[in-house]
């Protein structure tokens, strides 16, 4: 069972809703604010009273008895965990003594309704299939089928407006023509199709813009917004009749089900057996991207699977309306155990997310562990990123870890060149990671030999050429984040 | 195989999509590609299908979805044709950082950094290591190191400062010379680190004048560090123009050779048509010409302060302020600095119009600042301590201010037996000591107003010394009685000043704010009754300093007098608020107001200061009802107190409702109430007397 000792500065920072949050946590504890510092003779309960603003001391918990820890404060904060909650974890890792006491009564009694709601769930999950349950399915199901149905209907309607953008040409949209789009786009919203409908929105904005100020490089990208909508549609139309006349409408493992907009749920992952149990992943990078088509900051981590090598991202999206409300994620350095790793459909840097991690400090090794773990081949990387790159409905960019002999600069104009073996690749940053080879060219001779490399594989069609936008590097010693 | 067929056949399908595809048949251009790419599709399949979809578009009858099926398959078929391979010739980077990169720092705290960097604000500690070793930081910095920006060029002085020489074949790399607009604060920086290390590359740099005018004017800067740059200075004296050419006279000035001797007899050859630009120069050359020169000007303008035409200059009263910058950098003038000091000491009269202190001052500072310019030319040191020696009165400044650049942990220790001219002329320098969070060091401000010299902020401690904070509570000169009270007054002042800087407008190192409280306390207490002023009562009332309520007694009431002494007239309810702030009891403060009222009525100051003081009267009565009802006191002479009050019955109406409701939202909305209950109802008590009696 965990106990307070998994506390960690990272676990606090990770727990926190906010940086302020942390450092008001600290604050709080480095001005002695606690009046009493509790702990259970098991450590998996610490508890305390916080002086606060108000007549009375706050009474601030960690329980660390479950899955994931477990934060109450009688403060009257929304945050959560609030900021005393947070300052009563830097004690414990300030080493202040804790007096052992007993579980006060209103936690043993909290702790006993979860107890009892997680036996409830389970017996629930392990019961045979019920009568009820099965009548659930089948309007569930028809209510999946109802909604497949208007989507196909939706489909139609985004179809013919990339067929009239097409006919038209890009530059033709005009203020009275794009509020027309426009109200296209809203109808689609009655379809559940939120993707293409954000493809729409985009193109309709830029389209706009380039009517009244033309721009060839953002012309092309009109026409590659729309390829990607036509295809959705396409593929999406099929991928809809055949649910339809197999009567199988529950989604299976394809990417089209989130390119119509679907959220996946943890539970619909475990049906369709896309988890991994007892996984071991190390975070590379994390960054946040701006992802102005669908109005959100994006939380981007890449993280390499320490048994098969497998490179995978976390997005935690937060829309710009919603972002005070939403939890921002952060940087991870420690190594995370996980019970069941879920992973959503898809080729390469497939998404995952997981419920509860088990955190610990990575061996000394670890750096050579990930370097073992890189593709055999700068052209072997290439060749599956082709293969990624050249689906319509892909990302623009594709992440491998690459092995390198050595990362140098070019003589006449100083952009970076990964070698490895006989084989060179040029760097070049791209829309996601704007400054990072700038970073790079900072690092110095002994961090840039003998490592590897995670990047983004992008193909730049002015050019003809694809490209490695560098995000971090490993080398013996260390990971190095480059944004 | 030729592949450009099928990229023009790509560019093509993009060009008539992006044109629109109503009228594609008539498109000759595309069917040209098409026709093209035919001899292409026979090669590979996948060209073969591309060829046929496209050779449809023109006959088919939606040809908006075609050709987005067209340009989908063109787009895989590109990416799957895109090389990799890059033959440029490289080379590794110069520089090494392997031990200095920093790396579990979180991105939300570096994001931060970077965005502070990039935006060119400094809110954060750059000097925490986390933030000055971490690459991400450093990198942003680089990418900005040519921008002119105060926040920016501190950043880059404490990341320089950390990785010293490692740092420069990235400051070199980011000088874009093929921008005429580049600024060349790269060179500085590398100036800064290196010295006349890098001369050659400077040089280089100097006299291609291909570069950008700026670059050239920061490396002809550079130059100056190296005598043996004194040939190829010479020689862009007579082929350069305008700021380079400027630049060049003044490292010429600073290198002193031989040959340039003609530029400064022909820059002084006249007193009267001596041009202000040239005084740059002047003040930094060593050469013997221009310190004859500096001495003839200087005497020239004591001379002219007796003329009409200084009558009619509003400007004569900082000639001589102006011209002392020339003696800046001159070795050999002692004689001249003992009679000038003299001079100003006999003839106050003819002085009368112009800042000779102020003049005095500012030489001193040069005559300190000159030995740290020059600290392997011993005649500095040497000039400073005669001077120091014949005329402590005028420079013991210079000799103070010396120690404290050269040795300033221990350039207080033996400070007991100075005149307190000289006390007052420390203190005068001290006032300029701040505190920088960045570099985590105090410094001093000099404002020598030499360019070379005018934004040199010296960095002298880490922490305050003990001996520092000795001299500033040393309050033995309260009881000198041959020192005139105007003196005591001003260092009174002065040193109250201090502490103010120290702990409110220029905050002190956190470690050190405690010390400085306390040094501040007693220094204070021993002095401000006797001589009051606006800084003693800041720091007093704004920095947390808390004695017993007695202590504060008639603080107030001398200020107030002080005030009087020749600001008759005046309003001085801004004291109120220093009341207002002083940790003293709600009695104490009641009868400090009324001996202010007594002060008043003598004065026959204005009404609306009565009644701005009536006011507070009024309020601290009433805080001290509600206490000593609380506490189950009498309260009748309270009452009679807040009865004969001068404010009009409704004016202390609506004061009590307005206090009462405020104890109502604090007792509703605050989890830490002023208030509580009783408070209401015994204020409710007090609003039905004055209610009945309105």
């Amino acid at each position: 069972m965990p106990t307070a000792e998994i506390i960690t500065d990272e676990l606090i920072r990770m727990s926190a809703p906010n940086t302020s949050a942390v450092s008001n946590g600290l604050k709080i504890s480095r001005s002695g604010g606690f009046i009493s510092l509790c702990r259970t003779d098991d450590k998996t309960l610490i508890f305390g009273e916080c002086k606060g603003s108000g007549i009375k001391p706050y009474s601030t918990s960690a329980d660390f008895s479950g899955d994931s820890p477990v934060f109450r404060c009688s403060c009257p904060s929304r945050q959560f965990p609030c900021k005393h909650s947070i300052a009563i974890m830097f004690e414990w890792l300030d080493g202040k003594e804790f007096k052992i006491s007993e579980i006060p009564e209103d936690i043993a009694a909290k702790r006993d309704k979860i107890n009892k709601k997680a036996e409830k769930a389970a017996a629930k999950e392990n019961a045979p299939d019920s009568e009820n349950k099965k009548k659930t399915a089948k309007s569930s199901k028809n209510a999946i089928a109802k909604k497949l149905s208007k989507q196909a209907e939706g489909l139609e309607l985004a179809e013919n407006f990339v067929n009239d953008i097409l006919n038209r040409g890009v530059s033709s949209v005009n203020s009275s023509s794009a509020a027309q789009y426009k109200n296209l786009a809203k109808q689609l919203g009655d379809y559940y199709l939120p993707e293409p409908q954000a493809i729409m929105n985009e193109i309709i904005s830029a389209a706009e813009k380039i009517s009244s100020n033309p721009d060839d490089n953002e012309a092309e990208r009109i026409i590659s917004l729309c390829v990607k909508l036509s295809s959705t549609v396409k593929k999406s139309r099929e991928y809809i009749n055949s649910k339809l006349e197999s009567g199988e409408v529950l989604p299976q493992d394809s990417i089209l089900y989130e390119a119509m907009g679907g959220i996946w749920k943890l539970t619909q992952l475990k049906e369709l057996g896309l988890y991994k149990e007892n996984a071991e992943i190390i975070q590379l990078s994390f960054t946040v991207i701006h992802d102005s088509m669908h109005m959100a900051e994006v939380d981007t981590g890449y993280w390499i699977d320490l048994e098969s090598g497998e490179i995978s991202k976390t997005e935690n999206i937060r829309p710009l309306k919603a972002l005070k409300y939403v939890k921002a994620d952060d940087s991870v350095f420690s190594l995370l155990r996980i019970k069941e790793l879920y992973h959503y459909p898809g080729g390469c840097n497939k998404r995952i997310r997981w419920e509860s991690s088990e955190m610990t400090q990575p061996d000394d090794n670890i750096c050579s562990v990930i370097i073992s773990k890189a593709e055999n081949s700068v052209s072997e990387a290439v060749k599956k990123a082709k293969n990624e790159l050249k689906n319509t409905l892909s990302d623009t960019s594709v992440a491998f870890l690459i092995p390198f002999d050595s990362i140098e600069f070019s003589v006449s104009d100083g952009h970076a060149v990964l070698r490895y073996n006989d084989e060179t690749i040029a760097l070049r940053s791209n829309d996601n990671y704007p400054d990072t080879c700038s970073v790079l060219s900072v690092l110095g001779k002994d961090n840039l030999e003998n490592g590897a490399l995670l990047g983004e594989f992008f193909y730049s069609s002015l050019e003809r050429k694809i490209y490695i936008c560098p995000v971090s590097v490993v080398n013996s010693r260390k990971i190095i984040r480059l944004c | 195989m030729d592949i450009k067929p099928f990229y023009e056949l790509r560019t093509r399908l993009y060009l008539s999509a992006a044109a629109g595809c109503s009228v594609i048949s008539e498109d000759f251009r595309l069917k040209r590609a098409v026709e093209n790419f035919k001899p292409m599709s026979e090669a590979n399949k996948v060209f073969g299908k591309l060829y046929l979809m496209c050779d449809k578009l023109f006959s088919a009858e939606n040809p908006a979805s075609q050709i987005a099926d067209c340009i989908a398959l063109a787009d895989a078929l590109a990416v799957t044709q895109g090389n990799f391979v890059d033959p440029a010739e490289t080379e590794p980077a110069e520089h090494n950082f392997s031990e200095t990169v920093s790396l579990e720092t979180p991105y939300s705290f570096i994001d931060q950094a970077v965005n502070e960097v990039k935006n060119g604000k400094m809110s954060i500690d750059f000097s925490d290591r986390k933030v000055l070793e971490d690459p991400r930081v450093l990198a942003a910095f680089i990418s900005k190191s040519g921008v002119n920006n105060e926040n920016i060029i501190s950043i880059g002085d404490i990341l320089c400062s950390h990785y010293g020489r490692d740092i420069i074949p990235l400051l070199k790399k980011s000088i874009d010379l093929s921008n005429p607009k580049e600024t060349g604060n790269q060179v500085e920086y590398i100036c800064r680190i290196a010295g006349a290390e890098e001369n050659r590359w400077y040089t280089e740099l100097a006299v291609n004048e291909g570069n950008p005018q700026n670059v050239r004017i920061q490396a002809v800067k550079a130059m100056a560090l190296s005598s043996e740059n004194a040939d190829i200075l010479m020689q862009m004296y007579h082929t350069q123009k305008g700021k380079v050419k400027n630049e060049v006279i003044s490292s010429l000035a600073v290198i002193n050779p031989p040959e340039a001797e003609p530029v400064w007899t022909k820059m002084t050859e006249s007193v009267e048509k001596f041009k202000k630009v040239n005084v740059e120069y002047i003040a930094l050359s060593e050469n013997k010409i221009c310190s004859d020169f500096a001495k003839k000007k200087l005497l020239n303008t004591l001379e002219k302060l007796q003329t009409e035409e200084a009558e009619k200059d509003i400007f004569s009263s900082i000639w001589v302020y102006n011209d002392i910058e020339l003696l800046a950098n001159k070795p050999d003038i002692e004689d001249f600095a003992l009679w000038f000091s003299d001079y100003c000491r006999k003839n106050p009269e003819k002085l009368s119009k112009i800042r000779v202190k102020d003049s005095l001052n500012k030489f001193a500072d040069i005559l300190a600042v000159n030995t740290k310019n020059h600290p392997d030319n011993p005649a500095y040191t040497e000039l400073v301590h005669n001077l120091c020696q014949k005329d402590p009165e005028t420079f013991f400044r210079a000799e103070f201010l010396m120690t404290l650049i050269k040795n300033p942990d221990s350039a207080f220790d033996e400070l007991e037996n100075i005149s307190v001219q000289n006390r007052i002329d420390i203190s005068n320098l001290l006032g300029y000591v701040g505190y920088s969070k960045n570099f985590q060091t105090y410094y001093i401000n000099l404002f020598t107003n030499i360019h070379k010299y005018s934004r040199e902020s010296v960095h002298i401690f880490k922490s305050i010394p003990e001996k520092m904070l000795e001299f500033l509570a040393d309050t033995s000169f309260m009881n000198n009685r041959n020192c005139p009270e105007a003196k005591k007054e001003e260092l009174c002042g002065n040193i109250s000043s201090i502490f103010s800087v120290l702990l409110e407008h220029c905050p002190c190192s956190p470690q050190d704010v405690e010390r400085v409280k306390k040094y501040a306390s007693e220094f204070i207490f021993a002095t401000v009754h006797e001589f009051p002023n606006v800084f003693s009562l800041s720091v007093l009332s704004r920095t947390g300093i808390k004695e017993s309520s007695e202590k504060y007694r008639g603080i107030a009431c001398s200020y107030l007098k002080d005030c009087l002494k020749d600001k008759r007239n005046k309003s001085f309810t801004f004291i109120l608020s220093y009341i207002e702030r002083f940790p003293m009891s709600c009695e104490d403060k009641i009868s400090e107001l009324k001996e202010m009222r007594k002060i008043y009525e003598t004065h026959s100051l204005q009404n609306r200061d009565f009644h701005a003081l009536d006011e507070y009267i009024f309020r601290y009565l009433t805080v001290d009802y509600l206490k000593k009802r609380k506490n189950g006191e009498s309260v009748s002479s309270l009452l009679t107190d807040m009865k004969e009050n001068t404010l009009s019955c409704s004016e202390k109406l609506t004061k009590l409702k307005n206090t009462r409701e405020s104890y109502d939202i604090s007792l509703n909305c605050s989890n830490n109430p002023t208030a509580d209950k009783s408070d209401i109802e015994h204020l409710d008590e007090l609003i039905l007397i004055y209610s009945e009696d309105k």
